[in-house]
């Protein structure tokens, strides 16, 4: 009887317990506009939306970049890029030892740049043209051959 | 147009960085201005990104539009950098040949009188660097192959710029035409039978070898702006 007693009790507790949860809280944002809070049942992504266990994520070298992740946090638009998906080390943009190659064909024209300030701005008073000025340092780590 | 300079070149290239960059100094600074040189059509920053966001073609193709252009295309004046060092330099790391003209001041003045019709055909602009030199020790120690003493040089830059070829010499006085087709000849070859640069092995591949190139002025940046380069953990010993 005792037995009996104990099944059902733990039976209502578990049915209670389940349709509370259920009932918590409409989906979407909670009341005043703040973030959903984290870690409560009613608020985790559907299971197909989670990111898979780590048993079963791809390889290092081929997950895809940040922000494309399942799950994962958003990075800034065109970070991966310009870097050939790796992630950003630091602040300001890619350094020129994280880029691969140039999208252009060698031998193709490209920008017809002027180096030197006194120059270009005397071309686009001529031309009334407006300026893209640039300063960058033509090395990098002290490796010359990088601009 | 465009305006691109070295950050580390000399104390005035740095003072203008300053001065885009409400008086601190970081390694890159953008910005985008008006004809006359002082309006500024945009904030300016150490990465284009934090002023375009991602658009920064579509933002410059924008702005261009509200200004009418004025004066033939065809005499925009030669591009020229501060000294050959730097040109060979940036040469390498754009992948382009680089044109040395030298001679006395008054041949390089009527030099750069009729050279704009050469560099700015469509055939020809964006495809070259230039450079004017008169003191022949600014160059000659850097350059290998053709000996001939005509005065328009067509140079192959080494893979870390610090060197070149001199693949044809061309007297001062040659038809445009001519050095058209000399020069467009020099490119295709120079497209065939270079490797494109991947600038990650590159940097690897420079360390490993030990490369080392000099700048003017003191690397690093002043991110607080108090006139001095920045030394983490306090000043070099």
């Amino acid at each position: 009887m005792k037995k009996i007693l104990a099944i059902i009790l733990s039976s209502l507790v578990v049915f209670g317990g389940s349709s509370f949860a259920q009932e918590e809280r409409p989906p979407g944002p909670p009341p005043g506009g703040g973030p959903p809070p984290k870690g409560k049942p009613g608020h985790r992504p559907p299971r197909g939306e989670r990111p898979p266990p780590r048993g079963e994520r791809p390889p290092r070298g081929e997950r895809p970049p940040r922000g494309q992740r399942p799950g994962g946090r958003p990075g800034r638009p065109g970070a991966d890029d310009q870097q050939g998906g790796r992630e950003r080390p630091r602040g300001g943009g890619p350094r020129p030892e994280n880029l691969g190659e140039s999208d252009a064909d060698l031998g193709a024209a490209g920008i017809a740049w002027y180096p030197i300030l006194e120059d270009g701005l005397a071309e686009a008073k001529r031309s009334n043209k407006p300026i893209f000025f640039m300063a960058v340092a033509s090395q990098c780590g002290g490796i010359s051959g990088v601009f | 147009m465009c305006i691109r300079i070295d950050s580390y070149e000399s104390e005035e290239a740095q003072k203008i960085v300053r001065g885009f960059l409400n008086g601190r100094f970081e390694n890159t600074a953008f910005c985008l201005i008006g004809p006359d040189g002082k309006e500024r059509l945009s904030r300016s920053h150490r990465s284009p990104t934090h002023i375009f966001g991602g658009g920064l073609v579509d933002s410059l193709g924008e702005i261009a539009k509200k200004y009418k252009t004025k004066g033939e295309a065809s005499k925009a004046a030669v591009p020229d950098f501060p000294n050959f060092r730097l040109g060979l330099n940036v040469s390498s790391a754009d992948q382009r040949i680089i044109v040395l003209v030298t001679g006395t001041e008054e041949e390089l003045k009527s030099a750069r009188k009729s050279l704009p019709a050469l560099s700015n055909d469509a055939d020809v602009i964006g495809k070259f660097h230039y450079d004017f030199e008169t003191d022949s020790k600014t160059w000659t120690k850097a350059l290998t192959g053709d000996k001939s003493t005509s005065r328009i040089k067509i140079i192959v830059p080494d893979e870390y710029g610090q060197s070149g070829k001199i693949v044809k010499s061309l007297p001062l006085d040659t038809k445009t035409e001519d050095l058209k087709k000399a020069l467009l000849a020099a490119n295709e070859t120079f497209a065939k039978t270079t490797g494109k640069k991947n600038y990650n092995t590159h940097v690897k591949e420079g360390r490993r070898q030990g490369i080392k190139w000099t700048m003017p002025m003191e690397f690093g940046e002043d991110r607080d702006g108090d006139g001095k380069i920045d030394h983490r953990g306090g000043p070099r010993r």
